[in-house]
């Protein structure tokens, strides 16, 4: 067993491998913990610690869900973990995917239907804003008190398979391998959880003192008995800080130094409270709780029956043996709050060998922009798979020809929707003269098909009217396939409506080409392109979402891969249009449509 | 990043706004910021800067989000340097809002609110001409009292207000309607128009008496 003095360098260079506030200059921290990892015992030990820790998240959520019991001593404290792990989640789309993806699992067992209600109303009672859905805390009460039994025995199982998912970003973090043994976590993702964790950690005294008591714990430290919360005077070596190194924004606060605090915990013991003398730095203060957004948004339904859309809507279609086209789009947060319309829209086809997507997004500010939204979509599909399927010699030439035809047939659609509403009296008592602005939308359009040959890869074209975005993955590399028409401020862009008379021209401008294999297409109203902004890495970054949310295998070298036991069943399709619905993003309240094209193994 | 809805409010502090009148407007910005913490657009897209301008102008709150914003202390005293107060303005617009580039994300239009109670006490004619050529989701002016000149706003902005006194109530109403626009310009910001038509920001719902 060791004495407190030999742990005290020890812990330092933990705390420096986790990011903690340390006592110890950076480079010192460094040296501590490389000594240290060299040491037989460290393994154990480190294992040991992840464990411990993650112990604290689990037990946590497990007292949130009402499925352990609270501890009273530390009960705040453990709340506190609990909020910034929603905070977490919050902030990250991947985290949230696998959360939800975590949580999903282990109510799955439970095997009494309703697993997205479910998931809504733990997230709900997490605190974990991403959806804000009304009904969920009257869900959870509902599954609660009115005895689904099932579903209460399974939330144990939520709180373990979240402070797993702890155990393993700490243990990864001190290089050790993954407490499950399943390859399915993004190590970024889990290493943003360490982060999240430490700035816990330094967030209040309390919560350092708790920690470095687990950390002497598990490094072999155990209090001395009946010594009541009193600090013991030891002899801790004091490292010399080497001069000239301004880490000092890395230190703990003076009054908080973890080897003057209380005693550790014993395992199943308490932690006294945040010493009363001892104020937390103003860096350190929480201050005013911050305002959450997420709460005050509300969801209402679309009350108007008038060319209405609805909320989301998904769909997937395959060119055989060339391939899969999966879409979704979401109703944005502003326009849910409003109890408006989605303003987008796409359309999947396909004609003989070629794949075709149309995606638009119909202006904010105009209020009948949803249908010219759907039509133009609509129209644009239907010509192209009427001109490619009859394409004499398939080129660039011919394919761009298509596509301009495709595009002016939009335009005689916005037209024709103008001419059905503009003698209709409901529409001119409602928006007096109509104009063709009046349905103002953006239009993105891509076709495909592979190319013949061994090498088999793919001839893609696209164009782009307004904003949204066009690209391609192909491993390591994010192809632009269209530019956006947009200008220096947010919302100034082009519409289809406003586009003038497209000449081949005109089409040149405007259309991008790709010639080669790809991972994923991607076609996307601004809603989307905006949350992954600039496109590289941003649409990389969207590519790893994809791949972890479950609906795609693999997009893009160095992907993580989600195959395996853990991988959540269900369509593909549907689970695009979870991820797309339930990230978050600050200042995201656009309507959210994206539609993904991969290639299928001609060889399967 | 976020993008954002960058609002500036220019406040004159000069010393005929002493007592009653600046603690109005001190209340008014404070009711402003509380108000626009409500609302969930504005909180997560709205950020706030404060110019006052007297002898000499100065941007004594730079461009901030609201959760973090602390009302500035105001104290009225001094002439009316109105256009040093548009010259920090342009400065700020120049390094604060950030434009559209390919790695960059623009921010949202910015809504200018200028608040003023008499005539400019120096050389201001170039820097409004300046101010009027940018870009705005929103400027509105407000020429509060029997002293302020609507004529002088005029050549910064079309939208101007007159306040026909200094009364507590008055700029009170017309810190409500400041707050209004910018919740309505934070909700209809999926709504800015098409280059080409950027004559026009959305509704200020602020209307010439």
């Amino acid at each position: 067993m060791r004495s407190l003095a030999d742990v005290e360098p020890i812990s330092q260079g933990v705390r420096w491998r986790l990011g903690l506030p340390t006592d110890v200059a950076h480079e010192t921290g460094a040296l501590l913990w490389d000594q240290y990892r060299g040491q037989p015992e460290s393994w154990t030990e480190a294992t040991s610690m992840a464990f411990n820790l993650a112990q604290l998240l689990r037990n946590a959520i497990g007292a949130r869900l009402g499925v352990f019991p609270a501890d009273p001593a530390n009960g705040e404290i453990l709340d506190s973990l609990r909020s910034e792990f929603g905070r977490w989640v919050t902030e990250f789309p991947a985290a949230s995917t696998l959360v939800a993806r975590k949580i999903r699992f282990a109510l799955l067992r439970s095997n009494s239907g309703g697993a997205e209600r479910k998931l809504k109303a733990v997230r709900w009672k997490l605190g974990i804003p991403a959806d804000d859905d009304p009904t969920a805390s009257d869900d959870w009460h509902r599954l609660v008190f009115q005895g689904d039994r099932p579903f209460f025995h399974r939330l144990a199982d939520v709180a373990d398979a979240l402070g797993l998912q702890l155990e393993n970003a700490l243990r990864l973090r001190f290089g050790l391998t993954l407490a499950s043994g399943v390859p399915d976590h993004d190590q970024l993702v889990l290493d943003s959880l360490v982060s999240a964790f430490s700035a816990w950690v330094a967030l209040r005294p309390a919560h350092s003192i708790l920690v470095a008591g687990i950390m002497r714990r598990s490094l072999g430290v155990h209090p001395p008995r009946g010594s009541n919360g009193m600090p013991r005077p030891h002899a801790a070596p004091r490292i010399v800080r080497s001069v000239g190194e301004g880490d000092d924004d890395r230190r703990m606060p003076e009054c908080s130094q973890p080897r003057n605090g209380p005693p550790p915990p014993t395992p199943q013991g308490p932690v006294a409270g945040p010493p009363a003398a001892c104020p937390a730095s103003s860096a350190d203060a929480p201050g005013d709780a911050p305002a959450r957004p997420s709460a005050m948004w509300r969801v209402l339904a679309v009350e108007d029956r008038m060319d209405r859309h609805d909320d989301t809507f998904t769909a997937t279609l395959e060119v055989p043996g060339a391939y899969r086209m999966v879409g979704s789009r979401a109703r944005g947060r502003k326009h849910r709050h409003d109890g408006t319309n989605c303003d987008d829209w796409f359309e999947l086809a396909r004609s003989g060998d070629w794949a075709i997507v149309a995606v638009s997004d119909g202006a904010g500010s105009k209020r009948l922009s949803r249908v010219g939204a759907k039509v133009s979509c609509r129209a644009a599909a239907a010509s192209l798979a009427g001109s490619l399927a009859t394409l004499p010699v398939p080129g660039p030439e011919t394919v761009a020809q298509a596509l301009l035809g495709a595009v002016i047939s939009a335009r005689r659609a916005l037209d024709q929707a103008l001419l059905e509403r503009i003698s209709n009296p409901e529409y001119a008592g409602r928006f007096g003269g109509l104009q063709p602005a009046d349905f103002a939308a953006t239009l993105l359009l891509a076709v495909m098909r592979r190319l013949p040959g061994s090498a088999g890869g793919s001839f893609c074209m696209t164009v782009q009217i307004g904003d949204g975005a066009l690209a391609a993955v192909a491993g390591d590399r994010v192809i632009s396939l269209g530019v956006p028409e947009a200008g220096e401020f947010a919302g100034e862009t082009q519409f289809l409506a406003s586009a003038g008379e497209p000449d081949m021209d005109w089409l040149r401008r405007r259309a991008h080409e790709h010639v080669g294999h790809f991972d994923a297409v991607l076609v996307m109203t601004d809603g989307v392109a905006d949350d992954f902004f600039p496109a590289d890495p941003g649409f990389r970054h969207l590519a790893d979402e994809l791949a972890l949310c479950g609906a795609f295998p693999r997009l893009g070298r160095g992907a993580p891969a989600v195959a395996g036991p853990q991988a959540p069943a269900g369509e593909p399709q549907r689970r695009l249009l979870e991820w797309l619905d339930g990230y978050y993003r600050r200042g995201s309240f656009d309507d959210r449509t994206l539609v993904v094209v991969t290639e299928e193994d001609t060889a399967a | 990043m976020v993008r954002r809805l960058p609002v500036y409010l220019l406040l004159d502090t000069s010393g005929s706004m002493a007592g009653e009148p600046i603690e109005a407007v001190r209340q008014g910005v404070k009711a402003l910021v509380a108000d626009l913490k409500g609302d969930p657009t504005s909180l997560e897209t709205a950020f706030l800067s404060v110019i006052t301008f007297d002898d000499e102008a100065r941007q004594v709150i730079p461009l901030t989000e609201l959760t973090s914003f602390r009302e500035p202390s105001l104290d009225a005293s001094g002439r009316t340097a109105l256009g040093h107060a548009l010259s920090v303005l342009l400065d700020a617009l120049d390094s604060e809002v950030r434009r559209t580039t390919s790695t960059q994300k623009g921010d949202w239009r910015p809504l200018v609110f200028l608040m003023t109670d008499g005539e400019p006490t120096d050389a201001w004619e170039a820097a409004a001409d300046a101010v009027s050529r940018r870009k705005y989701g929103a400027f509105v002016a407000c020429a509060a009292g029997p002293r302020a000149n609507s004529a002088t706003l005029r050549r910064m902005t079309e939208t101007v207000v007159e306040l026909s006194s200094l009364q507590p109530e008055e700029l009170k109403l017309f810190f409500r309607q400041v707050t209004d626009s910018i919740k309505q310009a934070s909700a209809s910001i999926q709504a800015l128009p098409p280059r080409g038509q950027a004559d026009f920001g959305p509704d200020p719902g602020l209307h010439t008496p």
